[in-house]
């Protein structure tokens, strides 16, 4: 053997100096690295005294009841579940990978040495690190695109009875601010005189709003976008805004905020749908309408994708948290 | 020859897989939940969402329940307290909703929810004041608390004045309270039990700190940094006892921290799982007690 080793010193040599390596490298990539521990196979979460808490049993205490759809288990489950769907029905596109990054970049700016508060939003939402913004803006566009094509193949059907019950249309105003309605001053009079004067000139009223209007809309001509009567607006406008017939412009409307001049531009229904720039806002009052909407869409995507789950209480248990009912 | 090198390679890929932080994982981790076309959810995916959003708030729970079997022995009197809260509690949840909510919240029955819960949380807030009293030396020296008497303004010409006449003998800092016009309450020129957490500047309680006699009122008046407020101080006592100190030591916003991270130090409490470990570190820095 001893014979061997020299007339091989070399190769030993290099063994040597490996094994060596190996162990500072050991040495050296472990230093400052969490150890973990196993007891009779399996994972101990951490340790007090002689007492050993084990990832099995941590599980089980955070899961909860199986078979509820109110525990925690359920409810991470089902973002998972939502996750695992959104993902395979939906593919990123140039566009779609154009905004992940825009928002990506956006909240880590807005929250620049707030990153604890980051992490801790990210984890209420069920992502475990920092690392997984990308991946939460990734689902969070594919869900959007899921439930947003999903609406745009039953539009009509969908936001007929919105239209019919909620007296749908697109608005714009003026808005005129007053320091005090017992004391208008001679500049404020003015202002509401000038703009009375343009209106009654044919002026058009997005240049009168841009020129005159006291409000965030003003560089927009006035313009509010979709309004209905679950609009979230201060009463007196939003009863103006519903009784106003299209394309005529209302006498002055007092509100906490001032003088409004306000004007319908749009009622009919097909131009409502067709209009891009309140697709949003329509989509919004389709699902404040049908709050199990989303579920549903979920769901049915999910069974045209295949789904199988671990036993009858998870399944029940996901069908509950989704409101599915069984089918008869 | 080729033997040793493999050895040696096999040695180098076993270093290389175990070079990062724990983490844990179930035994039947890889068993499928819920299976969507090509993705499958598994028990660990959802572990590991579970342990990311509550898991540290359960391991403190553990830890609690075990340092109070160790440290706060259970009395008829913790017992009668606990079924009392309980009872309570039981009244504004309904008897009619009891058994709903026990179930909901985890517990088989009652008597579960009453040792694992109300007994559990009334030891548990014992735990500090058994801390204070075992640790008092050394929460003294770390609080550096002072028996003071302190007459506060925002006037420094009235802190010049009172701070010349107490020194001479003609008022004491409590009648000089009731003569001038003091700015605040906090301060009312009784004796009160102060610590370096009660809010008075740093330099402010140096000078505190600088006395070592009973009843010495300090040299000059002393003054917040911004000028805004000036102080006649009187250290009544730089050795104040326990029985007169517990409270304003209770009333500590960090106090109860200490005191828990102190038992996790007892018991050698160990992390193995690097989420927890991160999640503890955030929100409780104070309870890694582990060297690494």
């Amino acid at each position: 053997m001893i014979e061997k080793l020299k007339e091989n010193w070399f190769v030993v040599l290099v063994a040597v100096i490996l094994i060596a390596a190996v162990g500072y490298y050991t040495y050296d990539t472990n230093k400052g690295k969490l150890p973990g521990k196993k007891v009779d196979g399996k994972d101990v979460v951490a340790s007090i005294g002689d007492t050993d808490f084990f990832a099995d049993d941590l599980y089980l205490e955070l899961y909860g009841d199986e078979s509820s759809s109110s525990s925690a288990g359920t409810q991470v489950l089902f973002s998972y579940f939502e996750r695992a769907v959104v993902d395979a029905a939906v593919s990123v596109d140039d566009e779609m990978k154009t905004n992940i990054a825009t928002a990506v970049t956006s909240v880590k700016q807005n929250y620049e040495g707030q990153e604890s508060t980051l992490l801790s939003q990210l984890q209420a939402a069920g992502y475990s690190s920092l690392d997984d913004l990308e991946l939460y803006f990734t689902h969070s566009f594919k869900m959007q695109k899921l439930i947003g094509d999903a609406y745009a193949k039953d539009l009509d059907n969908l936001f007929t009875p919105i239209y019919e019950e909620k007296n749908s249309r697109v608005v714009s105003h003026i808005l005129v601010t007053i320091s005090d309605f017992n004391n208008i001053t001679e500049e404020e009079q003015a202002k509401m005189d000038a703009i009375d004067q343009a209106l009654a000139d044919g002026e058009d009223f997005a240049e009168v709003a841009k020129e005159y209007s006291d409000d965030g809309s003003a560089s927009d001509g006035g313009n509010l976008g979709y309004v209905d009567s679950d609009s979230s607006l201060v009463t007196e406008f939003k009863e103006a805004a519903l009784a106003a017939e299209k394309g005529v412009v209302t006498d002055w409307v007092q509100t906490e905020y001032g003088y409004h001049k306000i004007l319908v531009t749009e009622t009919d229904k097909e131009a409502l749908m067709e209009n891009e720039d309140i697709r949003n806002d329509i989509y919004a009052a389709i699902e404040k309408a049908n709050p199990d909407l989303n579920a549903q869409i979920i769901w049915e995507t999910g069974q045209e994708l295949g789904v199988e789950f671990a036993n009858e209480n998870v399944e029940n248990a996901i069908k509950s948290y989704l409101g599915i009912e069984d089918e008869k | 020859m080729k033997k040793l090198l493999t050895v040696c390679a096999f040695a180098l890929l076993v270093t290389l897989s175990g070079c990062k932080d724990a983490t844990t994982s179930l035994s039947d981790g890889n068993d499928a939940l819920i299976t969507v076309g090509n993705t499958t959810i598994t028990k660990n995916d959802v572990y590991t969402g579970l342990k990311s959003e509550n898991g540290v708030t359960a391991i403190i729970s553990k830890l609690t329940a075990y340092i109070v079997d160790q440290e706060v022995p259970v009395t008829d009197e913790m017992m009668s307290e606990a079924q009392s809260t309980m009872q309570s509690f039981k009244d504004t949840v309904g008897e009619e909703n009891w058994s709903t909510f026990l179930s909901s919240m985890g517990y088989e029955n009652e008597q579960q929810y009453l040792e694992e819960r109300a007994l559990l949380s009334v030891r548990a807030s014992q735990l500090t004041s058994k801390y204070i009293t075992d640790n008092y030396d050394e929460i003294k020296e770390n609080y550096q608390i002072r028996k003071l008497r302190i007459f506060q303004t925002t006037d420094s010409s009235i802190a010049a004045e009172v701070q010349e006449k107490v020194k001479n003998g003609e008022l004491t800092i409590e009648e000089a309270v009731n003569q001038y016009d003091s700015v605040t309450t906090t301060y009312d020129g009784s004796e009160q039990i102060l610590t370096n957490a009660s809010g008075l500047g740093s330099d402010i309680w140096e000078n505190i700190m600088a006395v070592t006699e009973d009843n010495t009122l300090l040299d000059l008046y002393q003054y917040s940094s911004d000028l805004s407020n000036f102080y006649v101080i009187e250290v009544v006592s730089v050795d104040v006892p326990l029985e007169e100190a517990q409270s304003t030591i209770e009333g500590l916003s960090t106090i109860a921290d200490d005191a828990f991270a102190y038992y996790l130090d007892k018991y050698n409490f160990t992390v193995y799982d690097i989420d927890l470990y991160n999640g503890i570190q955030s929100q409780k820095a104070s309870y890694i007690v582990q060297d690494n």
